[in-house]
């Protein structure tokens, strides 16, 4: 199995996840769990370089995620990773501040697990 | 929408708020005065890009909240063309902002925003150029690192927020430092914190203040 199917099964045993896509920043789709993922794929990349504009005019350090909040609690989160986003629909019943601090102990991991990797 | 702003900024943890619309740029706006026009209206720009899209995978979209390490940057969409965006803390209790951003929004009237344009004031002086050359470098730069010690990192926006006001109201001299340090020392607002800043101040830098 390789690193990306694992990445994907992961990610689909969050609890709280209904969808998710992984996009590299120029908007290639990595991966997902959609029948039809492109036009998730293709949101995702846009928020995640517009919000990395943002954090490049304001003068702050660090992008931690975005929040597309939309009614019934379904939102959509964007988490940058390295050069790529990583998109998650939640589920209407999710916790959310639990996902997102799931979501970034997951991320955190693989950053680490990188890094000693060289 | 200015009395609107001015309420939120009353809500502890906000910084501060401002109203955009588009094709008319800033409405009104009550952020330091480091956020520059230019770069609001840039920031502005970005969030309404990203409401847009997002509106077209998803009509229920209510707002678009992004999470730095150092702010958070709330986006709520008021119709077609207006939005107001909120500068926050990110420790800001995130429920209480959204009450009484709905509370607020309850009243809003498009056309009544439609006031002109308000652009910050002007600041007089470039702080970064204070702090950068002249006389004044060497002791700006040690409030500003003394304070990031004591605040954390919010210390840099009120830092330089302060430092224009104080630049504004008088010759920026050394005579005239314990002034923005009683300043600084209001903004930190926990007392002990600010008496924590003042010793460190003075022990390095021999500013007194009142």
């Amino acid at each position: 199995m390789s690193g990306i199917e694992r990445f994907a099964q992961h990610l689909s045993k969050f609890k709280g996840v209904e969808h998710f896509v992984l996009t590299r920043n120029d908007g290639q789709l990595v991966t997902h769990n959609l029948p039809d993922p492109d036009d998730l794929a293709s949101l995702v990349t846009l928020c995640g370089l517009s919000a990395l504009a943002i954090r490049k005019t304001i003068g702050f350090s660090q992008f931690k995620h975005l929040i597309c909040a939309c009614a019934e609690h379904r939102s959509l989160i964007i988490f940058p990773l390295d050069k790529y986003f990583l998109g998650i629909r939640q589920k209407a019943d999710a916790n959310q501040a639990e996902l997102i601090d799931g979501v970034n102990r997951f991320l955190q991991r693989l950053i680490v697990s990188h890094k000693a990797a060289g | 929408m200015q009395q609107m702003i001015d309420d939120l900024k009353s809500i502890p943890g906000v910084i501060g708020a401002f109203g955009y619309r588009a094709k008319q740029g800033i409405l009104c706006n009550n952020l330091p005065s480091l956020f520059k026009a230019e770069r609001l209206t840039e920031i502005a720009k970005n969030l309404s890009k990203i409401a847009t899209a997002g509106r077209l995978n998803f009509p229920d979209l209510t707002e678009v909240l992004i999470n730095f390490e150092e702010s958070v940057v709330l986006c709520r969409p008021l119709g077609v063309n207006d939005c107001l965006i909120t500068v926050c803390d990110p420790s800001i209790n995130m429920n209480l902002l959204a009450l009484s951003l709905n509370l607020a929004l309850e009243d809003y009237n498009p056309a009544a925003a439609a006031a002109p344009p308000v652009a910050p004031a002007a600041p007089r002086v470039d702080p970064a150029q204070l702090r950068k050359s002249g006389p004044l470098a060497r002791p700006l730069q040690s409030m500003a690192q003394m304070l990031a010690k004591v605040m954390g990192p919010m210390a840099g926006i009120v830092f330089d927020d302060a430092l224009v006001a104080w630049a504004a109201g008088q010759v920026p001299s050394l005579s005239s430092l314990p002034a923005l340090l009683d300043s600084l020392c209001r903004e930190i607002g926990d007392p002990e914190k600010a008496e924590r800043f003042r010793q460190l101040v003075h022990s390095q830098l021999a500013v007194n203040g009142n």
